[in-house]
């Protein structure tokens, strides 16, 4: 072996080389050590080198506990590109296997495979072929196998052109779809197929003495099953497959019938990135509970109970306030405002606060419920105004709900009669029910009223809702008859806005820090 | 033992340059120890131990000292040979020496004509150095493909003998053998520093501070 890098030498700063490992088709691997301590293997490649670091900088941020992990790639003073990669102190997979020319127990084979299938679900899954497993490129560390070498790795988007065939893998390996140059994933599968029958076996099926005559039989020639333990011969004979269609569909199937097929305690689960549950503690208890919906709903509950009753006090000292300081001295107006803003402050805060905080805000749903609530606002309105309404009355007085019907006396009698009035206001042509209904109706479109019982709203209070309440009340007041106090409707709109604000808690937004100021501070 | 300096006798030199690493392309590293006593305990930044080892054992657990008759283990703390506790004995080639309660090392004496032993670490746990294994190296140390040597490298035709010389180490290989800048015949001097390179094989030796 003459590896161009001597030990002792930095051809990257604070890269000490100690040995060569290896010689490989793309360059020169080292054993090297930082100046911290850190033991690393360095990939100087020498040949194919777009190829190759195109593949590499998919693969950079992968992360999963069986592929040999990526560090970075760096350039030295001459040009010459590095790969800094873990060092995996174990054995390559084809050092182990010659040592077992018989091949090894179905048990540790189907443990070593589940290995390998991790690694190859994690690849796939981030829409990487490898392209080129081989026992070369496995390692076994401690047990562990880790799959390296995935430089050669390539989006699969983009394993569609043809005229690659040359670079692909290594010829043992090779899935007979390669020579065409229209290839997936599944070459992946087919390799993995070679692998386990090398495993099990310690051959490969297809020998030959030329890389010609080996691609000719993964072309042509069965493979011979006889050496393959029974509960194997089912799988290897799937995965060898020559038509593509046929194999496994992904590495996941494959793995799960390899550990079916033996009596072995693991079971194919892929280690998924985002799954909660694999973050568990040492004694495999999940860190982490699961939380449920009712969970969350009584966590919710109990915040929506205390803030309901808060918002009555500050109605109360709302309404208080508001009667001393326009000093007109009308206490009676002080029980109506305070019952009305209560109401308008529950109708935003029991929906908002029940809605998920966290899911996209559906603006428009939310606004034509908090509407619909808003309609029996307004027959709670109309109610303490002293209007009862029809439908409790008896069936007698149903007909009066349609006073176009009937002759003209009817009409002017029931004009003046109450429930005349209710449904039709002496100055506007509007029956008063529909009044009532479009103001506060609308009062609840208008606005987002959510916004402001939200804990990561910007200020803990804001006059920009009150003042747009108090916008919207006003300029919708015409809407109300004359025979409805309009301060009361006017007073519990803003009044709401305010009381929301109060009750609700409210959390700090950790704020980015303008750039001027990280820079100041840096 | 006194503090005073010695004269720079041949003992003393072998003495100043205890523990040498010795790096082989393509096969790994090794800690070379050509003290005739070493000692075994936790790799701490200021202890002063041999072979420095990241492991749940003591600062100075154990010693192995080279007599005449062979490698003698002392234990300091608790040491298993074999699986029973020791204080002292002597090692026989494949004995499992288990150092407090998980670290194990597996003694080996592969080279029948040689008295160098070789210890590798058996239990997942690491040397403070990033080697495989430690050559205790008493006269020669022998690197080739057959099992009877110090360090087997299967790709090899013939063995590199590393000896102990007049002056130092020095190589012997049937054949041209570059040390340094220089190509010798036969056998050549290879002082710490330096990278050997022969047609099959090529490695560095550097001093371990």
């Amino acid at each position: 072996m003459k590896f161009t890098f001597r030990s002792g030498q930095q051809p990257l700063p604070g890269y000490t080389i100690k040995r060569g490992i290896g010689l490989g088709g793309f360059g020169e691997v080292y054993f090297a050590v930082t100046d911290g301590g850190k033991e690393v293997a360095l990939k100087w490649i020498r040949a194919n080198r777009d190829i190759e670091m195109r593949g590499v900088a998919q693969c950079l941020n992968l992360k999963h506990p069986n592929l040999v992990h990526l560090y970075d790639v760096r350039t030295d003073a001459d040009g010459g590109c590095w790969l800094v990669m873990e060092y995996v102190a174990g054995e390559p997979l084809s050092v182990i296997l010659s040592r077992h020319p018989k091949g090894v127990a179905p048990e540790l084979a189907a443990q070593w495979f589940h290995g390998l299938a991790q690694a190859i679900h994690c690849l796939h899954e981030h829409g990487i072929v490898h392209r080129d497993l081989k026992p070369g490129n496995i390692f076994l560390e401690n047990g562990l196998i880790k799959v390296g070498d995935y430089g050669l790795c390539k989006l699969m988007a983009d394993s569609q052109h043809a005229g690659m065939t040359k670079d692909v893998g290594t010829v043992h390996y090779m899935a007979p779809e390669i020579s065409t140059g229209n290839y997936n994933r599944q070459i992946d599968i087919y390799a993995a197929g070679i692998l386990l029958y090398e495993m099990v076996t310690g051959q490969v099926p297809f020998e030959g003495e030329s890389a010609g005559e080996i691609l000719m039989k993964h072309l042509t020639t069965p493979p011979d099953l006889s050496r393959v333990p029974a509960e194997f011969v089912g799988i290897v004979e799937k995965a060898l497959t020559k038509n593509p269609a046929h194999r496994y569909q992904t590495i996941s199937e494959m793995a799960k019938e390899v550990s079916a097929a033996v009596n072995t305690t693991v079971t194919w689960q892929p280690i998924a990135a985002k799954d909660p549950a694999v973050q568990r503690s040492f004694d495999g208890v999940p860190s982490v509970l699961p939380v449920t919906p009712t969970m969350v709903f009584q966590q919710r509950w109990s915040e929506l109970t205390g803030i309901l009753l808060w918002s009555v006090l500050a109605s109360a000292v709302l309404a208080v306030g508001w009667t001393l300081f326009t000093g007109h001295g009308n206490y009676s107006k002080l029980g109506p405002i305070f019952f009305m803003s209560v109401a308008c402050s529950w109708t935003v805060l029991i929906p908002s606060k029940l809605w998920q905080p966290s899911a996209a805000e559906e603006s428009w749903t939310r606004r034509l419920l908090l509407m619909t609530i808003g309609f029996g606002v307004a027959l709670f309105a109309l109610w303490l105004d002293g209007y009862e309404l029809p439908l409790w009355k008896s069936p007698d007085h149903i007909a009066v709900l349609h006073p176009w019907q009937g002759d003209d006396a009817t009409r002017e009698m029931l004009r003046h009669s109450f429930f005349g009035k209710l449904f039709r206001s002496e100055n506007t042509s509007m029956p008063i029910i529909t009044c009532y209904l479009s103001y506060f109706g609308l009062m609840f479109l208008v606005l987002r009223w959510w916004k402001t019982t939200q804990e990561d709203r910007k200020k803990r209070f804001s006059m920009m809702p009150v003042i747009a309440a108090g916008f919207w009340a006003y300029l919708l007041l015409f809407l109300l008859p004359s025979t409805h106090d309009r301060e009361i409707g006017f007073v519990s709109m803003v009044g709401a806005a305010v009381v929301c604000q109060v009750v609700c808690p409210w959390k700090e937004r950790t704020q980015v820090k303008k750039k001027k100021m990280r820079l100041a501070l840096a | 033992m006194t503090n005073e300096p010695t004269a720079p006798t041949l003992a003393n030199l072998h003495e100043q340059l205890a523990t040498l690493a010795l790096w082989i392309d393509g096969v790994g590293g090794y800690l070379v120890s050509l003290s005739h006593r070493i000692t075994l305990g936790k790799a701490i930044a200021d202890a002063k131990v041999d072979v420095p080892l990241i492991a749940d054992v003591s600062r100075h657990h154990a010693t192995i000292q080279r007599d005449p008759e062979g490698y003698f283990l002392e234990a300091i703390r608790k040491v298993q040979v074999n699986g029973s506790a020791i204080n002292k004995t002597l090692l026989r080639s494949g004995d499992r020496i288990t150092l407090g309660g998980s670290c194990q090392l597996q003694f080996w004496q592969p080279v029948p004509v040689s008295t160098s032993a070789r210890l590798d670490l058996v239990s997942g746990h690491r040397f403070a150095q990033p080697v495989q294994a430690v050559l205790l190296m008493a006269d020669t140390l022998v690197i080739g493909p057959s099992p009877q040597s110090h360090v087997q490298v299967a790709d090899m035709t013939q063995p590199l003998i590393l000896y102990r010389g007049k002056s130092g180490l020095a190589a012997r290989w049937a054949g041209n053998v570059q040390i340094g800048e220089k190509t010798y015949q036969g056998r050549g001097p290879l002082d710490p520093g330096e990278t050997l390179t022969t047609e099959q094989i090529s490695l560095a030796l550097e001093r371990v501070q």
